[in-house]
């Protein structure tokens, strides 16, 4: 009977849940109904814990130490809606264990319901057949279970069984995913989580249940739990021609904590070990690297918690010699992917750019970070993206900045919002003139579709060109400007004026160019700009005002 | 005792206006190349814009020369002025004003007092216009001067150029500077603020920068305590239809255009700015 839980239990349950979402992230990835390349949940809610995984490490030995951890690390790594509700729960699961004497039934019980209500707290609209679901459901089992028994597994237990049959039940509370034939991938996730966390209490290793779309599935042993590995390694891969089980095969023997997640070229490698170099050699023999990122996991947390004291003293100390200057003073941080779009937001006037990466999907740290490094102390963010504007909100808590964020889903909407920005005016003007101008701007996309789906166009499969306005897929079709075009036309209208064109890395000039002209003879009365913007993944972004 | 009002070419009025309005204008000075005009004199607006566009080469201006000044406070003492008010283009766009100044040291015989309008243009050219008639209505000096004073805090005018290239190349574009480096092709709507061109707001395409122009000039009316004593006008370069689509923009925002005054924006203003360029100003 396990009446409490010791701090090597939590630390077990964590890495176990961490384990299990691993084996499981190409099953929940393949849930989201949306068929783009950005924002995918199981991608996400893993990288989060992983981030949970590094601070448990970097830090001390007993309950309290890891609970600020899970806190901490959720809540700085925390990536895209699904990573950043995640991060919500835990925070109210970790401070329910900060403030318990011993974590007894009746402890965990609470803790997963604190969880439950600070997520959907940090939530503006709360909609139900999502993850808020799931943890509620499951919390709730536990309050139940906890009435009865004193045993934290066998509560653990009836927690994961109603997990599986909340998500089973989502779909009957979300419309789009009946119609999309899948359950929600978050409360899948949360699930998921949850067995591997009792499996772990259990003793026992996670079972892969998945097949990945890649081959066999994956095997993971119980680790020892100390800092046998010392290099957190993470790079971007981009390769035509990998053999992806090889690549993992041959860097698995240097360490520990391995994950290679991708698709379509592009790789993103996280490994802990203590040859780095040796794994960069392997990995540079496949293809390209970049955003190569080399930490001592040992140092990490201490350099942490030395910067956040040094940021301070530097930003007292530039106060004290410019007197009020640089609090008064008003920063853009943007987020981007892209170096014609980078280019041309900072011309506009953005301080610091966070980069979106491939999926544009930044952490919460990520972006504090930029925060931080803005000579001024106020600062407006623009996410760009749907899926970054609660992690851009999360990052508002973890800088002293008086932050605002203006909710930008697009690079057009940015271009607008920035448009009407003026450095000279108050934080509350511009962010009220910018929250208004985006409005004036439609944005549609072309990309390519990463997963078979349906939409009301029609049968999509994996790689058709797509193109998407407001959330939908409106265009289908196998080549890129064709599809632009039955895309502009979908978005123009009468009262439309200014046509906005952004082409991303990998198309022609010259195929630009006989675009941009087809375009200017359609469409004689209409201002026809277009940019190079470089950016991975969508051939195009347009926007019309 | 008679008043006398001398301004320079730059209040962009025709000849006609200062006959009608018994006011001196200083010419200021443009030259293509070897080619010396004086403006609003030898080349009227049309043919200004014309020859910009045909010329390889930018016009270069220059400000009125001290003598000038001279020769025309001594003409106004001939005919019995011992008071005059000489109200001219921004300091900080021209050096008209220091001409100005250096002749005062030399004449004598009159009280000459000099305004910096902190405004150019049909702007100008309004204030001028009002201060005439005031002061055929036997207007004092010193009321007259505290006139122009307040014309200078209430005037406005906002312009929309095609291209800042023509304020760079001139040295004129002020704090207007910092629209430079946008990659975006983006139509500027700038001011004059505190004699400098200043930017006012950015936008895309060229429909919306005449919106959002005539909004802004809503914006300034709806400032002013006394609405009804605010006079509108409206300028433009070599593009004459846009005088009707902003009359028609304006009406439609409820300005009032019982007083409007229509006006071209003469060569030395016109270099600055360049073709395509207009204006709405308000006093």
């Amino acid at each position: 009977m396990k009446r409490e839980l010791t701090a090597s239990d939590i630390k077990n349950m964590v890495i176990g849940a961490t384990d299990a979402l691993r084996a499981a992230c190409d099953e929940i990835n393949a849930l989201n109904v949306f068929p783009v390349p950005d924002g995918d949940t199981g991608t996400n809610m893993l990288m989060t814990m992983q981030s949970v995984v590094e601070e448990l490490q970097g830090g001390g030995d007993d309950i309290k130490a890891y609970a600020t951890a899970i806190k901490d690390g959720s809540l700085r790594g925390a990536r895209g809606n699904s990573g950043v509700i995640l991060s919500q729960i835990l925070r109210g699961f970790s401070d329910v264990l900060l403030e318990s004497e011993t974590i007894d039934a009746r402890a965990v019980e609470r803790a997963l319901n604190r969880g439950s209500r600070v997520a959907y707290e940090a939530v503006m609209k709360p909609v139900e057949g999502t993850m808020l679901t799931v943890i509620k459901d499951m919390a709730r089992a536990a309050r139940k279970a906890a009435r009865k028994s004193e045993d934290i597994t066998a509560i653990m237990a009836v927690v994961v069984g109603e997990g599986e049959q909340s998500v089973e039940r989502t779909p009957d509370l979300l419309d789009v995913l009946k119609d999309a034939g899948v359950v929600d991938a978050g409360g899948k996730g949360l699930a998921v989580m949850a067995e591997g966390a009792l499996a772990a209490l259990k003793g026992e290793a996670v079972e892969a249940k998945t097949v990945s779309a890649a081959g066999a599935p994956e095997v993971f042993e119980d680790q020892e739990i100390d800092l046998t590995y010392l290099y957190c390694t993470e790079f971007l891969l981009k390769s035509g021609t990998l053999d992806i089980e090889r690549f993992k095969k041959s860097i698995r023997s240097y360490g520990d904590s391995m994950l290679v997640v991708g698709g379509e070229g592009t790789y993103r490698t996280h490994i802990h070990t203590n040859e780095p170099g040796k794994v960069l050699a392997l990995a540079t023999k496949q293809g390209e690297l970049s955003q190569i990122k080399i930490n001592n996991m040992r140092e990490q947390s201490e350099e942490r918690a030395a910067k956040l004291v040094a940021r301070s003293d530097a930003r007292q100390r530039d106060e004290a010699i410019s007197g009020k200057k640089a609090t008064k003073e008003i920063a853009v941080v943007a987020v981007a992917a892209g170096e014609g779009i980078k280019q041309i937001l900072r011309s506009l006037g953005v301080a610091a750019i966070v980069n979106g990466g491939q999926t544009m999907n930044p952490s919460a740290a990520d972006i504090a970070e930029k925060i931080e490094s803005a000579r001024a102390g106020r600062v407006i963010v623009l996410p760009n993206n749907k899926n970054i504007i609660l992690t851009a909100e999360q990052a508002s808590s973890l800088t002293k900045k008086d932050v605002s964020v203006v909710p930008t889903r697009s690079i057009p909407e940015a271009f607008a919002a920035l448009l009407a920005y003026d450095p000279e005016k108050a934080v509350k003007e511009n962010r009220e003139a910018m929250a208004k101008a985006l409005k004036t701007v439609k944005t549609g996309e072309i990309t390519r579709a990463s997963r078979d789906s349906k939409a009301r166009v029609g049968e999509i499969k994996k790689g058709d060109v797509i193109g998407i306005l407001n959330h939908e897929i409106v265009v289908r079709g196998k080549q890129v400007f064709t599809a632009g075009e039955k895309l502009i036309k979908a978005m123009l209208d009468e009262d439309s004026e200014v046509l906005t064109i952004i082409t991303g890395d990998g198309l022609k000039p010259d195929q630009i160019l006989k675009f941009g002209e087809k375009l200017k003879k359609d469409y004689p009365d209409l201002e026809v700009d277009i940019h190079d913007g470089g950016q991975p993944l969508y051939p195009l972004i347009v926007g019309v005002e | 005792m008679k008043i006398g009002i001398v301004t320079d070419s730059t209040a962009d009025m025709p000849a006609e206006f200062y006959r009608q309005h018994d006011v001196r204008m200083v010419p200021l000075v443009v030259r293509f190349g070897d080619d010396v005009y004086k403006d609003w004199i030898d080349l009227e607006p049309d043919g200004f814009y014309k020859r910009m566009k045909a010329s390889d080469i930018l016009p270069k201006t220059s400000q009125p020369s001290v003598g000038d000044f001279t020769k025309t406070y001594e003409e106004l003492i001939a005919e019995g002025c011992g008071q005059i008010i000489s109200i001219h283009i921004s300091s900080k766009l021209s050096g008209t004003i220091q001409s100005a100044q250096a002749a005062c040291r030399i004449i004598q015989g009159a009280q000459v007092r000099l305004i910096d309008s902190e405004l150019t243009a049909v702007i100008l050219g309004r204030i001028v216009e009002e201060l005439a008639k005031a002061r055929d209505q036997g207007v004092s000096f010193d009321d007259l001067v505290h006139m122009a004073e307040r014309y200078r805090n209430s005037g406005r005018i906002l312009f929309v150029v095609d291209t800042l290239k023509y304020l760079e190349l001139g040295g004129r574009i002020g704090k207007a500077q910092a629209l430079l480096g946008s990659l975006l092709s983006v139509k500027p709507i700038l001011h004059l603020e505190r004699g400098l061109v200043a930017p006012r707001a950015k936008v895309k395409g060229a429909k919306r920068a005449k919106r959002e122009l005539v909004s802004l000039v809503k914006e300034e009316i709806k400032a002013r305590r006394d609405k009804s004593e605010v006079k509108v006008m409206i300028a433009y370069t070599d593009n004459p239809e846009i005088v009707d689509e902003l009359k028609a923009l304006m009406e439609e925002a409820a300005i009032d255009l019982e007083d409007l005054r229509v006006g071209q924006i003469g060569s030395v203003i016109g270099t600055y700015v360049g073709p395509g360029t207009y204006a709405i100003g308000l006093i």
